[in-house]
């Protein structure tokens, strides 16, 4: 295929072309099938797999959009490959730092050592949008707050893996990378097979035994249940996947009914008892007797069955104070107090508006740095320094310095890039990295995750809701394929 | 090899215990990042940990739990890319008994060629290690002969010994398990003026293991030849110690290199239960 002829790495880190334009090893294999292969060929692949994703219902919802609202994630069939080293680095980074984050939010929910040793402020904890001090004091089973973490890392222009944000509440998306995974068994069957590719459709099952180890001593064969918003939510096809992969009924807040202190789910052979609950719902909509009194998604009465014990929660109430983006900056500090051991993958450099050194130097540096809200997501509330003009930094300005605790600032980076398929040739695009963690009776990390992919050209937003796309990730047994 | 190891040791208690203070040995000794590739200490209850290097340079980690608890487990898990220190040069031969007495470092050998708490250098040692030596003069075949000699003489018996017994007990009864192998082979060898020193790490043999102490806390000993460094050898299977083993501490004998040590306090005989696994599997 011809299709690589004018491929340009455009000056950034290109996950298959070294700077020298050869092939990294990992891709041999890949490229090679890929150049004996024609356009129309690929073009017709790709066809089929998104017809598929279509048939099956893989969609995401998008709000408020009058084309219809349910919209296919787009999947570009070029896999993107990580050699074994590289993986072991990656998967040491994060079972380190959701071991340092669990530590942590033991800690801040119980004697704050931390805070009394003067590593993490207690301004802030405390002004965090999602700690929950009113959980001071509960013990949770195990001890575990966060069993399923998703964390995005990014790469820089020279290859290192960054972690780019946390997300300890309830991190979406481990459904596409299994039904992409499927796909491209459809598509390459004879590629994936010939090389050392790891599975990943253990997921299901290692999810099923997470939560099963959270349920209340004694339980044997506890009665598990998929909390679901509904089905208007984006990622309702996620949760209704991820049930039929543990083999769970997938319920509603008013499909379950309090007795006793315990919970139980309504079933057409009367009321039986849950052990634990995955929840899909935010902490604010879970129990309208402690948070959002007008929850109408939520059940009376879940978290007190939760305080005593009777029922299991995963993730726990309260795991947003560790996927903040002001505590973020404090992570590399957490890791090195709890652990003794230095941080394994780097954070983003992160600046932090409410340290007074730090505000001095982003706001003198509002047209290079990127400067985000803490408590908005989405691209909200965020300058792109570079792309913004005098007007948009004078309104940072203004904010930044009338609520500090509100902004940090970080440079920009220039994210590794991937080829996609676009029309009849491959261009590079910008991809990021979501690992899926689970930690039960042990932390394990699913081999790979969630590549995302800016599908966009030069833009760096990987959202589905924004313009991305994802690929499948194939994580190598070996160094080369 | 690429091994990753899970050591899991938990201890229940039938009532709440307080003040509880462990020291642990459960990293692989070594500080290079392409050998260690991951190692992570998890402890339940949850606990801030911190570490020291003890006067062997072996890595200790450290915690307290002051509350009441009635359980603690700690985890180890480390992955590791083991080579085998015999690959490169083979066999350290060549080394006369006359180089132990006028070598460098000499000074700095001395707490390994002496007793210590669970080592004897008797005469009762000494005669035995004379006739293990057979009037060798190479320092390095002299080591392998008493290996082979305690391998052949002594049985290998689970639940013989405990962790606290001493060398002279295993010498009278012929019999014991890992521990007490490597203090037999450390006295005989000390005996001769070869420096000796105790490790505790892990073995692997593959997934259906004939070989004492794998997928389970082992214990070998290393001797030194002048010129060439440390050299370990097992003489509870009779083999080299190459990249089957898992190095984790080293010391003069088990005291210095025993995993966990601990203590709490609580009520006589509060200790239900003490459960250890290891599990040692290709990576």
């Amino acid at each position: 295929m011809a299709s690589f002829d004018n491929y340009d790495r455009g000056g950034f880190f290109d996950e298959v072309f070294a700077k020298d334009g050869v092939v990294r090893p990992h891709y041999e294999n890949v490229m090679q099938s890929l150049n004996g292969m024609e356009a129309v060929d690929f073009g017709r692949r790709q066809q089929t797999a998104d017809a598929a994703f279509l048939k099956q219902g893989v969609t995401f919802t998008v709000y408020g959009d009058e084309q219809g609202t349910e919209r296919i994630f787009p999947f570009d069939l070029m896999p993107r490959i990580i050699p074994r080293a590289e993986w072991e680095h990656v998967e040491a980074g994060l079972i380190q730092r959701i071991t340092a984050l669990n530590l942590f939010l033991n800690d801040v929910y119980h004697g704050q050592q931390i805070i009394n040793d003067k590593v993490v402020p207690a301004e802030v904890v405390e002004s965090a949008s999602h700690f929950r001090p009113a959980f001071r004091g509960i013990n949770v089973p195990h001890h575990i707050y966060i069993h399923i973490c998703g964390t995005d890392l990014v790469r820089d222009d020279d290859g290192t893996y960054y972690v780019l944000e946390d997300n300890a509440r309830c991190p979406s998306g481990a459904s596409y990378m299994l039904e992409n995974r499927q796909a491209m068994k459809r598509a390459f069957p004879n590629l994936l097979q010939s090389l050392p590719v790891r599975p990943v459709d253990r997921y299901g099952a290692m999810l099923r035994n997470t939560l099963a180890h959270l349920a209340p001593p004694g339980v044997a064969d506890p009665v598990i249940v998929v909390l679901t918003p509904g089905v208007y939510n984006s990622a309702y096809f996620e949760h209704a996947y991820l049930a039929r992969q543990m083999g769970v009924p997938i319920v509603e807040g008013r499909d379950l009914i309090m007795r006793n202190d315990r919970v139980f789910v309504r079933t057409t052979r009367g009321l039986v008892q849950v052990h634990v609950i995955y929840r899909r719902i935010d902490d604010d909509f879970l129990d309208p007797l402690v948070f959002r009194e007008d929850s109408l998604l939520g059940v009376p009465g879940l978290v007190h069955s939760y305080r005593l014990g009777h029922v299991a929660l995963a993730n726990s109430i309260g795991t947003g104070v560790a996927d903040d983006k002001a505590v973020y900056a404090y992570v590399p500090k957490m890791i090195r107090y709890y652990l003794d051991q230095d941080p394994i993958l780097p954070n983003v450099p992160t600046y932090l508006a409410s340290e007074d050194a730090d505000r001095s130097h982003i706001l003198a540096n509002l047209d290079k740095l990127v400067v985000k809200a803490v408590n908005e997501s989405g691209g909200y509330g965020m300058l792109m320094g570079p792309h913004s003009t005098k007007e948009q930094q004078e309104e940072f300005h203004r904010r930044i310095v009338a609520n500090p605790r509100n902004y940090i600032a970080q440079p920009v980076l220039s994210l590794s890039r991937h080829p996609v398929f676009v029309d009849d040739h491959f261009e590079g695009r910008h991809i990021d990295l979501r690992p899926y963690i689970l930690y039960g009776d042990k932390v394990q990390v699913l081999p790979g995750g969630l590549t995302r992919v800016a599908l966009r050209k030069g833009s760096l937003v990987v959202n589905s809701s924004q313009g991305g796309g994802s690929k499948d990730t194939w994580v190598l047994w070996n160094d080369e394929a | 090899m690429h091994l990753r190891i899970h050591h899991r040791t938990r201890y229940v208690y039938r009532m709440p215990v307080v003040d509880s203070y462990n020291e642990v040995r459960l990293r692989p000794a070594t500080d290079d990042p392409k050998r260690l590739l991951a190692f992570l200490l998890c402890v339940h209850p949850p606990r801030r940990l911190r570490h020291f290097r003890d006067e062997h340079h072996n890595y200790v980690q450290w915690f307290e739990i002051p509350e009441p608890h009635t359980e603690l487990v700690i985890d180890a898990v480390s992955k590791i890319h083991t080579t085998s220190q015999y690959a490169a040069g083979g066999k350290p031969t060549g080394t006369h008994f006359s180089s132990l007495t006028s070598g460098e470092h000499m000074d700095m050998l001395h707490p390994f060629l002496v007793r210590s708490r669970y080592v004897d250098v008797d005469h009762d040692v000494w005669r035995l290690a004379i006739d293990a030596r057979n009037e060798r003069t190479d320092v390095f075949e002299t080591a392998e002969a008493i290996m082979t000699f305690v391998n052949t003489n002594w049985v290998y018996q689970p639940n013989s010994t405990s962790a606290s017994t001493h060398m002279s007990e295993v010498l009278k009864d012929r019999r014991g398990v890992c521990q007490d192998f490597a203090h037999v082979m450390i006295g005989m060898c000390r005996a001769l003026g070869i420096p000796a020193r105790y490790v505790s790490g892990y073995l692997y043999n593959g997934p259906t293991s004939h070989l004492r102490g794998a997928q389970a806390s082992h214990a070998w000993c290393e001797v030194w030849i002048p010129e060439r460094g440390w050299f370990g050898l097992d003489p509870t299977n009779n083999t080299l110690a190459d990249e089957r083993y898992i190095k984790i501490a080293t010391g003069r004998d088990y005291d210095d290199a025993a995993p966990i040590r601990g203590s709490f306090s609580g009520p006589n005989g509060a200790t239900a239960a003490l459960e250890v696994t290891v599990e040692v599997e290709l990576a």
